[in-house]
C-alpha cells in the first residue's frame, strides 16, 4: 500500500506525460505536412513580387541567400531536429514571410484578440447550447423552447461565415450599427478608457454573435445525447418518485449530472471553434490567430505555421490536462472513488 | 402498427425522407439538365431566376439549377466516401484494439487522443494546401477521411469493451467460438445502431469540413460543390450585390441536408435506446 | 443548495437583456479617434495585405530593398527617390536629383543632385547618400545577394565617384542606355530609394537581411527624406503624419500636401472594402470588380468617382497586360499550331463581358497601351490581323489540332500521344475574374483545365511544372525592350528549375534581335524596326496567346478629398500603394 501522496502523483505524472506526448506528436505531424509538396516557401515569397509587377529583379541569387539563411538547403533530418531542438527551448524561429519578424511576435499580436473573442463566445454558446440541448430531451419543458432549439440546430447548418457575412449585411450595411469589421475604429488610437473598451466591444459582437448563432446548435446537440443518458438513469425515477418539482429535477439532478461530461468536451471544442475562426476572421477583417494562419498557408511560411498550430494543441492538451485534473474536484462521486480511466 | 410508431418518433423517417428527397431531386435533375450547365458560361451572368433559369445564374453564368442538382451529390459524395472510410477505419481500430487489449490498445488510445485533441480544419487546411496534384472530390473525400475516423474509434472502442463483458459474448468463448465469429456474429449486430448513428454524424462533419475547405479557396474547382458555390459566391460578393437566389439556394440545400442528417441521428438514438421513445400514455 | 454553476433560465434571459442593451447603447457612443487630426484633414485608404488575411506584412520592416516586402503603404511615403516616373503623362519626374546625363558612350551616368534636402533628423542629404547606398547594395551582391538589385549592382557597378557634394558618377562595367531608369527611377513597383547613409552605415552589408532600420530612429521615427513621417505601425494599420518641415516646402520644390494624417489599413474583403467607402469611413481602396464598381457608381453619383470617371473602364491601364502563357518546354504546346488553336478557342470578347462586363479592351500585343508604346500597336495590327491573333474560331483550331496530330477521345477530350492535353490552369489572385471564364472556354474546347489559384501556384508556374497559365506582362512602360528581353533565350532553365520568365521558348533570331535593340538607346530611330521584327516572329510563333489590357479600377470617395488623378489631369497613376504615392498624396486637395 503507498502512501498517499506518492499516489496521487502517478496519475499526475501520467497525465503530464501524455501531455508532453500529444505536444511532441503533433508537432512532428505539423512539420512534416506543409513539406508533403516539394515547393520552396522562399521561392513563392520572391516571386510574390515578381508578381506584383517587378520584372527587375533576379530572384536567383536571393533564393540563394534566404534558403541557406532559413536553413531550407539541408536535408529534412536534420531540418527537423533542429525544429525539435528549437521548440524544446521555446523557440519558434523567424516567419519567412515576415523576414525579420520572430514568429513569436507575428502570433503573440494576434493571440489576444483570438482568445478574447473566442472564449467568451465559446462559454456563452457553452452555456446557451447545454441548456437548451437538455430541454430538449426533458418532456415537460415548455413548448417555446422545445420549438427554439430546432431554429438554432437549423442555422448550426450554414457555415458561420454565411451567418457572418449576413450579419454584415443587414447590421453593419444596412441598418449600420454596427462597425464593418476589424478589431477596432480605422482613426482610433488604443488608450486605457471605458470609451475604447466599448469600442473594441462594439467590433466584437457581429464576430460572436454568428459564432454564437452557429455553435449553439452544436452545444445542445451534444447535450442532447448526454441527457439522453442521464434521464434514463434509476435516480431520476427516484426523483421523480419523491414528488419533486420537475424545474427542481431537471436543474439540481438531470442538467448537473450532465453537464459534468461536457465540461470535458468544452476542452475539446476550443479545438474546433478556433478551427472556424479562421474563416470568421476572415469574413469580419478581425486581427487574430485564424487569419495568421491562413495567410500563413497562402505564403506557405512553414514557421508561422509551426508556431501557431503548436500554440494551439499545446492550449487545447493544456485544457485537457487542466480538465481532467479538475473533473474529480467537481464530481464528487469520482474523488471518492479514485480518478476513473 | 407502424402509424404508431411513425406517430411516436417521425425523426428517423422524416429525415430519411428530406435526405431521398435531395437526392431524388439531384437524381432526377440530372435527365433534365446536363452536367456543363454547371460550368461557366452556360448561360448570361448574375441572371434572377426566370423562365429558362429557374433558379438563376451566378456571376460567371452557371445555371444554379444545374449546380444544386450535380453539386448536392457531389457534396454528399464527398460525405459519404470520407464517412464510409472514417467508420470503418475507425470500427477496425476499435475492434482491433478492444480485442487485443494491452499495448496495442495503449498506443490507439494515446494515438486517438492526440489526434482528438488538434483541431480538424486547421489540420485538413494545412494538408489540403499541401496537395499539389489537381485537387479533386475524391482527394479532398479522402483527406477528410485522415481526420474522421477519431471519434468512431473511440466511441466504438468503448462500445465493444462494453460488449466483451456481456453474458452472451462470455457463453459463445465459453462455446470455444473464434474471435472472428465472436465479433461478426454476435458483436457486430448489436453494434449496428452505433455504427449507423457514426457513420451519419461523420457525414455530417465530412460535409461540413468539405464545405469549409472550400470556402477557404482549397477546394476542387472543377467540380461544381456546394462549398465551391459558396466560395464564389464569398468572393464574387453576392451579398452586396444583392444576388439573392445565389445564396438562397445553397444554404437551402445544405440546411435542409443538416436538418435530415440530425434527425436520422435522433431517430437512431432512438431506436437503440427505447427508453427515448416519447411517452404516449 | 442551488446548481450554482449552471446558468438558469432567469439568468439567461437577462443575459440576454444586457447583449441587446449594449447593442443599444453601442449605436450612440461615438468612437474615440485622436481629436487633433479631424477627419477631413485625414486621408484614409486600404492597402494591399499580404496573402489574402487583412494584416500588413513586414510591417515593422523599414528596409526597402528587403525583398518580398510587400508592403508599400509606409515606406515610399517616407523615403524618397532620384526620379521619378510618371507613366500616364509620360513624364520623368525629377524629385532628389535634378537632372542626369549619361556619358557618349552610355558607360557612366552623371547625377547632379537637389540643393537643400535634408533628413527628417535634420542631417542633409547629398551625395554621399547615393553612394552609400548603391555602394551598400553591391557590396552586398558581392556577398550574399539577399538584397533587392544586389546582383545587379555588383554585376554593373564600377565605380562610384564623388564629384561633389550634389553631384554623382556612377560608372559602370558595360555600356546601357538604359540603366538610370531601371534602377534608380521609381516607377509602379520599381526603382530603389535613397538611404540615409548615416543610419545604414552602421550594418554590416551582409548582415543587411535582419536590418530594419528601425532599430535606429530619429526624433521623427524611421529616418527618410519624404513629406510624411511614421507615427504608428501595427500589421493591422500604419498612420502617417504630415512633416511641415519638409524640404519639397522648404525649398519651394513643391507645397506641402493637404492631408495632416494619412491611415492605411490592410484590404480585406471586396464587400467589406465596397462598404467602407460607400460609408465615407474610408477615401480610396486597393479595386473593386466591375459589378461592385458599377454598383457603387451607380448608388453614390455624388461622391464615388473612378479615374475614368462614371464609365468604362472605370479605371486607368495597368502595366499588366493580361496573356495565357505556355510552357514550351512541354511536349503539347510544342508544335505552333496547337499553340495557334489554343488562341483561336479563345472567345476574347465573351471573357471580357463576362469577366468585367465588357469593360476591358482586348489586346493584341503584350504591352500596355501607354503613349510611348501605341505606334507598335499601329505597327502591328496588319499582322494581328492577318495572324488571326485575336480571332475566335473553333472550327479553324479543330483543323489545326487534327493537323498537329491531336484527336479527341469519346469524353471529348484532346488527346496527343495517347495523353489528355491540358493542365490546370495557373492564374494570380488579381486575374480572379478572368480565370474560371478563359478556363471554362478551353473546357469546352476539349483541353482537361480548372483554374488553379492554391498556395504553391507561383512554384508551379516558375519551376516549370505548369503546362499553361494566365499572367500579365509587367515589364515595358515606355520602352518595348523589356517584355521583348523576358522571351531571350538566357532565361530558359530546365523544369524543376526557377526561370525568371518560365516561358522557356526559344528562338535565336529573336534573341538575336532583343541583343541588338538592348545595344541601341531608347530613342533611336533604329530601335523601332528592330522591335517590329521581334514582335513579328513572337505573334508568329504564338509565343503566348495575348487576351487583354489590364486595368486597376479604383474607386474614389470625394467626400473629403478631390483632385484625383483622371483622364483630364493624369498626373500619377492611382495605384497609392505603388512606390509612386507620394506623388497622389501630394496632388489631392481638400473638398
Amino acid at each position: 500500500m503507498r502512501t498517499g501522496a506518492l499516489a496521487a502523483l502517478r496519475p499526475l505524472a501520467r497525465r503530464f506525460a501524455m501531455f508532453v506526448a500529444v505536444i511532441w506528436a503533433a508537432s512532428t505531424l505539423n512539420f512534416f505536412v506543409p513539406r508533403l509538396a516539394p515547393r520552396n516557401p522562399i521561392e513563392e515569397k520572391l516571386l510574390a513580387q515578381q508578381e506584383m509587377g517587378g520584372t527587375t529583379v533576379d530572384i536567383q541569387s536571393l533564393v540563394r541567400a534566404y534558403n541557406a539563411e532559413f536553413g531550407l538547403d539541408r536535408p529534412l533530418w536534420r531540418q527537423y531536429l533542429t525544429y525539435i531542438n528549437d521548440l524544446a527551448h521555446f523557440d519558434l524561429g523567424y516567419s519567412i514571410a515576415d523576414y525579420p519578424t520572430r514568429v513569436a511576435a507575428v502570433i503573440g499580436r494576434a493571440m489576444p484578440w483570438t482568445i478574447g473573442l473566442l472564449t467568451t463566445t465559446t462559454l456563452l454558446a457553452f452555456a446557451i447550447g447545454s441548456v437548451l440541448g437538455a430541454l430538449t430531451v426533458w418532456s415537460d419543458a415548455p413548448r417555446l423552447f422545445r420549438a427554439i432549439v430546432p431554429l438554432f440546430m437549423i442555422f448550426s447548418a450554414v457555415p458561420f461565415y454565411l451567418i457572418g457575412l449576413a450579419l454584415i449585411y443587414v447590421f453593419a450595411n444596412l441598418l449600420q450599427w454596427l462597425p464593418l469589421g476589424g478589431g477596432m475604429g480605422i482613426r482610433t488610437m488604443p488608450t486605457l478608457t471605458f470609451a475604447f473598451a466599448l469600442e473594441i466591444f462594439k467590433h466584437s459582437i457581429l464576430p460572436a454573435c454568428s459564432i454564437l448563432i452557429a455553435s449553439v446548435g452544436v452545444w445542445a446537440l451534444a447535450m442532447r445525447g448526454m441527457m439522453v443518458t442521464v434521464v434514463a438513469e434509476d435516480f431520476m425515477t427516484f426523483a421523480e418518485a419523491l414528488g419533486l418539482t420537475s424545474r427542481r429535477r431537471f436543474t439540481q439532478y438531470a442538467l448537473r449530472n450532465a453537464l459534468l461530461p461536457q465540461v470535458t468536451l468544452l476542452a475539446l471544442s476550443l479545438g474546433h471553434v478556433l478551427s472556424g475562426s479562421i474563416l470568421v476572421e476572415l469574413v469580419f477583417g478581425y486581427p487574430g490567430v485564424g487569419q495568421q494562419l491562413f495567410r500563413a498557408i497562402q505564403n506557405l511560411d512553414y514557421f508561422v505555421i509551426y508556431g501557431i498550430v503548436l500554440v494551439l494543441v499545446t492550449a487545447i492538451a493544456l485544457a485537457m490536462l487542466v480538465v481532467d485534473l479538475v473533473y474529480p474536484l467537481l464530481d464528487p462521486r469520482l474523488r471518492r472513488l479514485g480518478t476513473a480511466r | 402498427m407502424i402509424l404508431r410508431y411513425l406517430r411516436r418518433n417521425p425523426s428517423l423517417p422524416l429525415g430519411l425522407l428530406l435526405i431521398g428527397g435531395l437526392l431524388a431531386f439531384s437524381i432526377a435533375g440530372r435527365f433534365v439538365i446536363g452536367y456543363d450547365a454547371a460550368f461557366p458560361l452556360s448561360g448570361p451572368p448574375s441572371l434572377p431566376p426566370d423562365a429558362d433559369f429557374p433558379f438563376g445564374t451566378d456571376a460567371d453564368g452557371r445555371d444554379l439549377l444545374a449546380v444544386l442538382v450535380y453539386g448536392t451529390l457531389l457534396t454528399l459524395k464527398i460525405g459519404v466516401i470520407a464517412g464510409l472510410l472514417g467508420v470503418a477505419i475507425g470500427t477496425c481500430v476499435a475492434f482491433v484494439a478492444a480485442y487485443h487489449g494491452g499495448w496495442v490498445d495503449v498506443v490507439v488510445r494515446i494515438l486517438v487522443d492526440v489526434l482528438i485533441s488538434i483541431p480538424a480544419l486547421l489540420v485538413l487546411v494545412v494538408i489540403a494546401s499541401a496537395i499539389h496534384t489537381s485537387m479533386s472530390t475524391t482527394i479532398m473525400a479522402v483527406t477528410i477521411a485522415l481526420l474522421a475516423w477519431r471519434e468512431p474509434t473511440r466511441q466504438i472502442r468503448a462500445q465493444v469493451l462494453v460488449m466483451r463483458e456481456a453474458p452472451y459474448v462470455k457463453l459463445a468463448v465459453l462455446n470455444g467460438a473464434g474471435a472472428a465469429r465472436i465479433i461478426f456474429r454476435e458483436m457486430v449486430p448489436n453494434l449496428l445502431p452505433y455504427l449507423a448513428a457514426s457513420f451519419v454524424m461523420a457525414v455530417a462533419q465530412a460535409v461540413l469540413a468539405s464545405i469549409g475547405l472550400e470556402a477557404l479557396g482549397l477546394g476542387a474547382p472543377a467540380e461544381p460543390t456546394l462549398g465551391m458555390t459558396i466560395f464564389w459566391l464569398m468572393s464574387e460578393s453576392a451579398f452586396l450585390l444583392g444576388l439573392w437566389w445565389w445564396i438562397v439556394a445553397p444554404i437551402t440545400v445544405l440546411v435542409l441536408l443538416f436538418v435530415g442528417l440530425f434527425l436520422i441521428t435522433v431517430g437512431l438514438d432512438e431506436l437503440a435506446n427505447p427508453r427515448l421513445r416519447r411517452d404516449t400514455a | 443548495m442551488r446548481a450554482s454553476r449552471t446558468i438558469t433560465r432567469r439568468q439567461w434571459i437577462q443575459q440576454a437583456a444586457i447583449t441587446a442593451a449594449g447593442v443599444a447603447a453601442a449605436r450612440g457612443a461615438d468612437a474615440q479617434t485622436d481629436a487633433t487630426v479631424a477627419r477631413a484633414d485625414t486621408l484614409v485608404a486600404t492597402g494591399q495585405p499580404s496573402g489574402g488575411a487583412p494584416t500588413f506584412a513586414q510591417y515593422n520592416d523599414f528596409n526597402p530593398f528587403h525583398p518580398g516586402l510587400d508592403l508599400r503603404s509606409s515606406i515610399c511615403f517616407v523615403l524618397e527617390p532620384l526620379f521619378f516616373y510618371s507613366v500616364l503623362p509620360d513624364r520623368m519626374v525629377p524629385w532628389l536629383a535634378e537632372s542626369y546625363e549619361y556619358s557618349a558612350d552610355h558607360s557612366a551616368i552623371t547625377v547632379h543632385l537637389r540643393q537643400g534636402v535634408s533628413w527628417n533628423d535634420g542631417h542633409p542629404f547629398g551625395a554621399d547618400d547615393v553612394i552609400y547606398t548603391i555602394d551598400m547594395l553591391r557590396k552586398n551582391g558581392q556577398g550574399k545577394g539577399d538584397q533587392l538589385y544586389a546582383s545587379a549592382m555588383a554585376r554593373d557597378v564600377k565605380e562610384l565617384v564623388r564629384v561633389d557634394d550634389h553631384t554623382v558618377r556612377i560608372e559602370l562595367n558595360h555600356p546601357d542606355p538604359r540603366w538610370f531608369f531601371t534602377y534608380l527611377t521609381v516607377r509602379f513597383t520599381e526603382g530603389s530609394f535613397i538611404l540615409p547613409k548615416h543610419i545604414y552605415s552602421v550594418v554590416d552589408p551582409a548582415n543587411l537581411a535582419s536590418f530594419t532600420a528601425l532599430d535606429k530612429i530619429g526624433p521623427n521615427g524611421p529616418v527618410g527624406t519624404g513629406a510624411f513621417k511614421i507615427t504608428n505601425m501595427t500589421p493591422e494599420r500604419i498612420i502617417l503624419d504630415r512633416r511641415d518641415d519638409w524640404w519639397g516646402a522648404t525649398t519651394g520644390f513643391h507645397k506641402l500636401p493637404e492631408m495632416k494624417r494619412v491611415i492605411f489599413v490592410p484590404f480585406t474583403t471586396h464587400e467589406q472594402a465596397a462598404q467602407l467607402i460607400s460609408n465615407g469611413e474610408v477615401d480610396t481602396i486597393l479595386e473593386a470588380h466591375v459589378p461592385v464598381m458599377k454598383s457603387l457608381l451607380q448608388r453614390f453619383p455624388d461622391r464615388i468617382t473612378t479615374y475614368s470617371g462614371n464609365k468604362p473602364p472605370y479605371g486607368n491601364i495597368d502595366w499588366w497586360p493580361t496573356s495565357l502563357l505556355f510552357n514550351h518546354t512541354k511536349k503539347q504546346f510544342q508544335d505552333v499550331r496547337i499553340r495557334r488553336a489554343v488562341s483561336l478557342y479563345l472567345n476574347r470578347k465573351q471573357a471580357m463581358d463576362y469577366a468585367y462586363q465588357g469593360a476591358a479592351e482586348v489586346s493584341g500585343l503584350p504591352y500596355p497601351r501607354y503613349p510611348r508604346l501605341l505606334p507598335y500597336f499601329t505597327d502591328m495590327d496588319e499582322t494581328i490581323k492577318k495572324l488571326r491573333i485575336l480571332d475566335y474560331d473553333t472550327k479553324a483550331a479543330d483543323a489545326l489540332m487534327t493537323e498537329a496530330g491531336c484527336a479527341k477521345n469519346a469524353q471529348g477530350v484532346w488527346m496527343i500521344d495517347g495523353q489528355p492535353m491540358g493542365g490546370d490552369l495557373y492564374y494570380p489572385v488579381s486575374l480572379d475574374a478572368v480565370a474560371p471564364v478563359i478556363a471554362e472556354q478551353l473546357r469546352r474546347a476539349g483541353f482537361q483545365v480548372a483554374p488553379n489559384t492554391r498556395p504553391g501556384y507561383r512554384n508551379e508556374v516558375f519551376f516549370g511544372h505548369a503546362s499553361w497559365w494566365l499572367w500579365g506582362h509587367g515589364a515595358s512602360v515606355n520602352d518595348p525592350f523589356q517584355t521583348l528581353a523576358l522571351y531571350h533565350k538566357r532565361h530558359i532553365r530546365p523544369e524543376g528549375e526557377n526561370a525568371f520568365w518560365p516561358s522557356r521558348w526559344r528562338n535565336d533570331e529573336y534573341s538575336d534581335l532583343v541583343d541588338k535593340i538592348e545595344a541601341l538607346t531608347p530613342d533611336d530611330p533604329g530601335v523601332r524596326p528592330l522591335v517590329d521584327q521581334a514582335l513579328t516572329i513572337w505573334l508568329t510563333e504564338q509565343v503566348a496567346a495575348p487576351i487583354s489590357q489590364f486595368y486597376h479600377r479604383i474607386p474614389f470617395n470625394t467626400t473629403y478629398w478631390k483632385g484625383w488623378p483622371n483622364e483630364q489631369d493624369p498626373y500619377i497613376n492611382p495605384t497609392f500603394w505603388h512606390n509612386t504615392g507620394t506623388l497622389m498624396l501630394l496632388g489631392l486637395k481638400k473638398a
